[in-house]
């Protein structure tokens, strides 16, 4: 209960407070409710009975009751009046409004009022009864001062009072809510200061009985709460000391203790005896090892005299007085002492001076050295008989010494004798021009001789081995861990070679050969070896291989090396997917003029100076191959994309269009490239590098200074070149191709002069192929060789034919009868030509003057130097030769005389522009000089293509001998010119057009 | 809602919901405001606001001046119309109260545009009703025969809007005290209403005896809407305290049996009159339905002031014309109208009374069957003269006054019927 005192007493309090206000405020509102309500009510009814007196004069003065009545009718209705009733001036109801009459009260008041003479002045007002219980205020109200009568009104009192008393009972009940919330609010108020309080006094209570785990969670902002923090604080600090104190008491009792235990276990256990006496000899204390020592029993001695118990002697020592000099050692004595038996020993007596607190204190330290006495005699004893025994050794070690020192001597004439045999075996080791060494079998070097450290380039064998026992020699670490491998395995290495780095860093080519050392247990105890320099050899045989896949010239790789990087980019590639490489091809445009014309020293320099060009384009990776000529091949490995072989190849272009001087002479020269950048698809090299050829060929075919990357038109062209050169050779095998003859005329004696062999190929498909559509393809690929043989031989028989036939038919003879053989310019460059030529015509038995060959102008032009000699052995065998439309190339009068030419063609274009009305004044005058030229030299000159009189007129007229073309003849076919022959074309031209 | 043959409208607020309602009034309003409130383009059709009591203690009147007054338009319509006019009756129920009364009454004006009120009854529903005239000044709204004889209908300043028909209460009380008084009767004393009706009936009373230097000697008021069931004991004792000779009683049909039920019950045998109001042939029936439970005799002794003849008498034309309609007319209340049943009487002074004001309006539109505008009517019936409905007495309204007809007829009921009353001649004892 005395807990809640604080809480009960302010509780109370105020509820009692706010009782008594409560109880007050609704007392007096009540009260002074109920005045002005009923004041308000009482004034409500007059100003009704005031309104209906005013509002209704006219309606009250004019007496009419119907009116009257229905006027007082909605008054009651909306008034909310208990009763109207209206009297005229001489008090008599003029209308009411009661049910079933007017009460005798309400009369009764009628009544008075109309005597009353002050009743004029205004409204009276009074509280009525009426029966059976019903209390109304009535209001009695004059018309005009009582001249209109007047008019009475009552209203129901109770309605007020209900009215009034509830409105009483709202503001009571409103006056207990708030109470009620004032009562808890005060209840929560008051608890929330003596809760705290409450808490802290209990806290307070515990630290005061020294329980300090308690704590105290009042944590308000207010003094309570700094209180409480205080209180806090104060008792975590007297917490705090109260430990410290006690842990520090604790820890000096237990000190004590330990100090006191080790105390006694020392005197209790100590050899010597213990005796404590006061300064008169009094025994206080002793220890057991002092009983033992004096023989007694153990009892107690504390308080007897010491010299009644340990003898005067003993006594006296212990009690002799100190020195004065307060720092002087504690005295040490020795006396004779007796047992408690009368046994006599000596003992050693340390006194040393205690101050205590109940005078001074001796405590005496007593040792028996009986024992120790005896101890000494032994020792004496036995240093006799060391003594002796040392004399008796000394006597041996003599004798020994001598016998050693005739071994000695025996030694040295054997060490001299191995000296020797090593000194010569050393010299050898020496002087040996190659280098040997001893290594250890983990490959740590033991000995070398100089030769050795030569060949390494270190001045001596101990630099060597010092320094190679560090660190391997050789350039591929890998190789000692093989040349002790191979040791291992077979004992012995046999022309082990290695790169090794000289002390110099120079790097040096060397040749091991070892064998395994083993002794007598087949334990491997060294290898041991010679080594040689081997440089140079090696030098030699790379430079070999170099030369193997290198060209000379530019020391480019080769075609055989180019075709291997080829091999591996194309294997790498098939490997990795993103790998990508191009091929190119190029050849330099117009190289065969240079080297022809300006020598073939410069021609060298300019391939060495393209070369150059094309490495510094070049990136390390990339192969750039010379493939002899004027021919190069890079192989651009690892591209990201193939802009970047388009890009290389118009910078390669761009550098070798780049004009020269070479020896003081402006070189300029160009090159055509051929791309291949789609290169996944390819299986072989060759393939690979046949279609850049092709697409190099295409460039070249363009322009000068081109590039162009081979792609599917190119291949499928390759292809179509690739089916017809099928083609033409299964033509050749098996005879598909024919020979046609056309005539050629003497336009002058109008007779047949000859034939020039013309070739026909009928493909499978029916289609005629003529010269120009395969010849080319033929040169190319190489199938001009067996054609043009064939057409030589085929010719070559059917001339025998014709000259059968003409010599049949005397007095004319084949001779001037002359049948022209096309032949290709490849031929020129083919030594085989004339022997094979040779061969034919005296295989057919043919006279070789009726047979001329035809070569164009380019084969002079591009072969001058091989052609002539060609041309000359042609000539030698009797041959003619003639010069196919003459005038349409780089036509040279020299070359007519160098290669002794006999006849010339005139070109069908130039034919073609003589007489008609085309007649074309240019070309008139160049077959007129053609003309002029050809029967000035001497040459036979024939005129190709005349198709019309008039060319044949113009021709004849401009002195030309012979002719050929359609107006005489279409080419005909063996039998068909036999025939002609035989029918006597020969001697004259039927149908000579004229 | 009412046949399209039958002359009747009734607004069925009742029926429809709030909205619905809303929307229809405002369609109403609509209409009303574009069409001319005189006449019905399409139909030739004049539409007349009624507001009676047809639920209620005094439904009876209610219902029995409606059949009258619907007995009279079925009649005028079936012959083609007065002067190619139908007549059409437009219903609403006040329950005899004056505040639906008022209501009733601006939904007529505002709402259907009737053509003009006809045929209100009560006293304190029309007296209500008369300032609301008054408003409408401007409007020409007429108050045609109203069912009551309050003075105030007859008086400035209303008497200009109110055309009535029947003789006044003061008429009527007139007749009666004055009958009283030639039977030897001094002391009368007066049982009446507590309102306007009753006040009326009561000044009437006291102006005669007034005149003769007598006064009443004892009075009592019930409040209005009374039923038979009502116990007036106490209102009889209040009475018999004067001893008097002869009661007359102003109030409603099922108030006054209640109180001649009580007042014989009690041993008062005076004479007691009734008004024209008190609807007879009602009042007989409740004292009829008595008689059969007590056995006593209730009908005798009871005069009966009427304003007009029985409508048994045949030498009437008029009564004639009425149980011919009557007979031929279906008439029936429209549905909705109100939940209280009524058993209509087979013919009644009330019934025969709205017969009449139905005679007399059909004249009137009659007489202006070219043009029918409010402001002529009023002016037909204004200058109506000497109008011959069939009664006897002929109907002239006039300047100077807005009452059709003056004669009063008391009855008494012998044997099962209204018997004219045999009036001593004045003066005599």
């Amino acid at each position: 209960m005395n807990r809640k005192g604080l809480f009960v007493r302010l509780l109370v309090f105020m509820v009692a407070a706010f009782g008594v206000m409560a109880l007050a405020t609704s007392f007096l509102s009540g009260r002074e409710l109920n005045d002005s309500m009923g004041r308000e009510f009482k004034g409500r009814a007059v100003a009704l009975a005031r309104s209906i007196a005013d509002g209704n004069t006219e309606i009250l003065l004019s007496q009419n009751p119907g009116a009257i009545q229905a006027a007082i009718d909605l008054h009651q209705e909306m008034g909310g009046l208990s009763y109207i009733l209206v009297v005229d001036p001489l008090g008599e109801v003029v209308a009411h409004t009661f049910t079933p009459g007017v009460p005798e009260e309400v009369m009764r008041v009628v009544r008075e009022s109309v005597g009353k003479a002050h009743f004029g002045a205004g409204h009276e007002t009074r509280t009525l009864i009426l029966p059976p219980d019903s209390e109304v205020i009535h209001v009695a109200q004059p018309v005009l001062g009582g001249k209109g009568g007047s008019v009475h009104i009552g209203l129901d009192k109770e309605p007020i009072r209900r009215a009034i008393s509830q409105a009483i009972l709202r503001q009571q009940m409103l006056t207990l809510g708030v109470f009620l919330a004032f009562v808890i609010l005060a209840f929560l108020f008051i608890r929330g200061i003596t809760d705290p309080l409450r808490s802290l006094a209990a806290y307070a209570k515990r630290v005061a009985a020294h329980d300090f785990s308690a704590t105290c969670d009042v944590r308000t902002g207010d003094e309570i709460g700094s209180l409480a923090e205080a209180m806090r604080t104060m008792a975590g600090q007297i917490s705090g000391h109260v430990s410290q104190l006690e842990r520090s008491v604790a820890s000096a009792t237990s000190e004590l203790q330990d100090a006191l235990g080790s105390l006694s276990a020392i005197v209790g256990n100590i050899a010597d005896g213990l005796l404590v006496v006061d300064e008169t000899g009094g025994i206080l204390r002793h220890n057991p090892a002092l009983m033992r020592m004096f023989g007694l029993d153990d009892q107690e001695l504390a308080g007897r005299p010491c010299a009644e118990v340990f003898g005067p002697l003993v006594a006296a020592a212990v009690t002799r007085p100190r020195a004065e000099d307060q720092g002087a050692p504690d005295a040490l004595c020795e006396v004779q002492a007796a047992r408690a038996d009368g046994t006599a020993f000596p003992v050693e007596i340390n006194v040393s001076h205690v101050p205590l607190s109940g005078g001074a204190a001796r405590v005496c330290i007593l040792r028996d050295i009986t024992a120790a006495k005896k101890a000494e005699q032994e020792r004496e004893q036995s240093r006799a008989v060391l003594e002796r025994m040392v004399a008796e050794r000394t006597r041996d070690l003599s004798r020994a010494n001598v016998q050693l020192k005739i071994e000695v001597a025996e030694r040295k004439v054997v060490g001299d004798a191995l000296r020797r045999a090593e000194a010569k075996f050393r010299g050898i080791f020496e002087n040996a021009v190659e280098g040997i060494f001893q290594i250890s079998p983990e490959g740590r070097y033991i000995s070398a001789n100089p030769a050795m450290a030569h060949i390494f380039g270190y001045d001596s064998p101990e630099d060597l081995i010092a320094a190679l026992s560090a660190l391997s020699p050789y350039l591929d670490p890998s190789r000692r861990d093989a040349f002790l491998a191979a040791m291992d395995e077979t004992g012995q290495a046999q022309g082990f070679e290695s790169q090794v780095r000289r002390r110099d860093g120079s790097v040096i080519w060397i040749a091991e050969n070892a064998r395994q050392v083993v002794d007598s247990a087949g334990q491997t105890l060294c290898f041991e070896g010679f080594v040689s320099d081997i440089t140079l050899r090696k030098e030699a045989e790379d430079r070999l291989m170099h030369q193997a896949f290198h060209d000379s010239l530019t020391g480019l790789p080769n075609r055989l090396l180019f075709m291997d990087h080829l091999r591996m980019a194309m294997e790498r590639a098939r490997r990795r997917p993103d790998f990508r490489f191009a091929v190119l091809y190029m050849d330099l445009d117009r190289f065969k003029d240079i080297n022809d014309s300006l020598g073939h020293d410069i021609g060298d320099q300019l391939l060495r100076h393209v070369a150059k060009a094309l490495m510094s384009c070049a990136r390390g990776m990339d192969t750039v191959a010379r493939f002899g000529g004027d021919e190069f091949a890079i192989l651009l490995e690892d591209i990201t994309a193939p802009r970047d072989a388009i890009v290389f190849s118009r910078r390669i272009l761009e550098d070798i269009a780049r004009p020269l001087v070479l020896e003081g002479r402006e070189v300029v020269t160009s090159g055509s490239l051929g791309l291949v950048l789609r290169t996944a698809r390819y299986e072989q090299p060759e393939a690979l590098l046949r279609d850049a050829d092709t697409a190099m060929y295409h460039a070249k075919s363009m322009g000068k200074s081109r590039f162009k990357v081979f792609n599917q038109k190119m291949q499928a062209k390759a292809l179509e070149l690739m089916a017809l050169e099928a083609d033409l050779r299964l033509a050749l095998e098996q005879n598909g191709l024919t020979l046609l003859f056309q005539p050629v005329l003497d336009i002058r004696q109008r007779r047949l002069a000859g034939f020039e062999v013309l070739l026909r190929w009928r493909r499978e498909d029916g289609r005629e192929m003529l010269p120009g559509e395969f010849i080319p393809l033929a040169e190319e690929t190489g199938i001009i060789y067996p054609l043009d043989y064939w057409v030589f031989a085929q010719a070559c028989c059917s001339i025998r034919r014709f000259q059968q036939i003409l010599d049949a038919r005397p007095p004319f003879s084949h001779a001037g009868f002359v049948t022209n053989i096309n032949i290709s310019a490849k031929h020129f460059r083919n030594p085989m030509l004339v022997g094979h030529l040779e061969q034919t015509v005296r295989t057919c038995g043919v006279d070789p003057r009726s047979i001329a060959l035809e070569i164009t102008e380019s084969v002079l032009l591009d072969n001058a130097q091989s052609a002539t000699g060609v041309a000359a052995n042609i000539r030698d065998l009797g041959l003619g030769l003639c010069i196919d439309d003459f005038g349409t190339g780089y036509s040279s009068l020299s070359y007519i005389q160098r290669f002794s030419v006999d006849a010339i063609k005139i070109d069908r274009a130039f034919v073609a522009g003589l007489g008609g009305e085309a007649a074309d004044g240019g070309r008139e005058a160049i077959v007129k000089t053609l003309v002029t030229l050809g029967t000035g030299l001497g040459l036979k000159v024939v005129a190709e293509g005349v198709e019309t009189r008039a060319q044949l007129a113009h021709l004849a007229g401009l002195g030309c001998q012979y002719a050929q073309g359609y107006l005489f003849a279409p080419a005909v076919s063996e039998d068909e010119a036999a025939r002609l022959i035989e029918q006597g074309a020969a001697e004259s031209w039927p149908d000579y057009p004229e | 809602m009412s046949r399209p043959s039958s002359p009747l409208k009734f607004f069925g607020a009742a029926r429809l919901g709030p909205a619905a309602l809303c929307l229809a009034l405002c369609l109403a309003l609509c209409l009303a405001l574009a069409l001319p409130a005189r006449a019905r383009a399409e139909g030739r059709e004049l539409v007349f606001g009624m507001s009676a009591a047809f639920s209620g203690p005094a439904r009876g009147l209610g219902m029995e001046y409606f059949r009258g007054l619907m007995a009279s338009f079925e009649q005028t319509n079936a012959q083609g119309g007065a002067g190619g006019w139908r007549l059409v009756l437009s219903l609403r129920d006040d329950g005899y109260d004056p505040l639906p009364a008022l209501s009733n009454t601006i939904g007529f004006v505002e709402q259907e545009r009737v053509f003009a009120l006809l045929g209100y009854v009560g006293t304190p529903t029309t007296a209500r009703v008369l300032p609301l005239l008054k408003h409408y000044e401007s409007e020409r709204l007429a108050l045609l025969f109203p069912f009551t004889g309050a003075n105030l209908l007859r008086e400035r300043p209303y008497d200009a809007f109110v055309f009535n028909l029947r003789a006044s209460y003061n008429d009527e009380t007139r007749e009666l005290v004055g009958a009283l008084l030639a039977t030897g009767k001094r002391r009368i004393a007066v049982f009446h209403q507590a309102d306007v009706y009753g006040r009326n009936g009561w000044d009437g009373v006291r102006r005669v005896l007034r005149a003769h230097g007598l006064s009443i000697v004892s009075e009592a008021t019930y409040r209005r809407g009374a039923a038979y069931t009502q116990d007036f004991r106490r209102e009889v004792g209040l009475l018999q305290a004067a001893a008097p000779d002869a009661i007359v009683t102003v109030g409603t049909a099922p108030a006054c049996a209640a109180f001649i039920r009580d007042a014989r019950d009690a041993g008062v045998s005076a004479p007691i009159g009734t008004l024209s109001f008190a609807d007879a042939d009602n009042l007989v029936k409740f004292l009829l339905a008595q008689t059969r439970v007590t056995g006593r005799d209730y009908t005798s002794g009871l005069i009966f002031s009427q304003v007009v003849p029985s409508c048994e008498d045949a030498t009437l034309p008029a009564a004639q014309r009425y149980r011919q309609a009557m007979a031929q007319a279906r008439v029936v209340p429209p549905a909705g109208l109100t939940s209280e049943a009524y058993t209509p009487n087979k013919g009644s002074f009330v019934s025969f009374e709205g017969f009449l004001a139905g005679q007399v309006l059909a004249e009137a539109v009659r007489r202006m069957a070219d043009a029918p505008t409010r402001a002529r009517l009023l002016a037909v019936l204004a200058g109506m003269q000497d109008l011959d409905i069939g009664i006897g007495e002929k109907v002239s309204f006039g300047p100077g006054g807005n009452q059709g007809l003056r004669q009063t007829y008391l009855m008494v009921y012998r044997q099962g019927a209204f018997l004219p009353l045999a009036v001593p001649a004045r003066g005599r004892p």
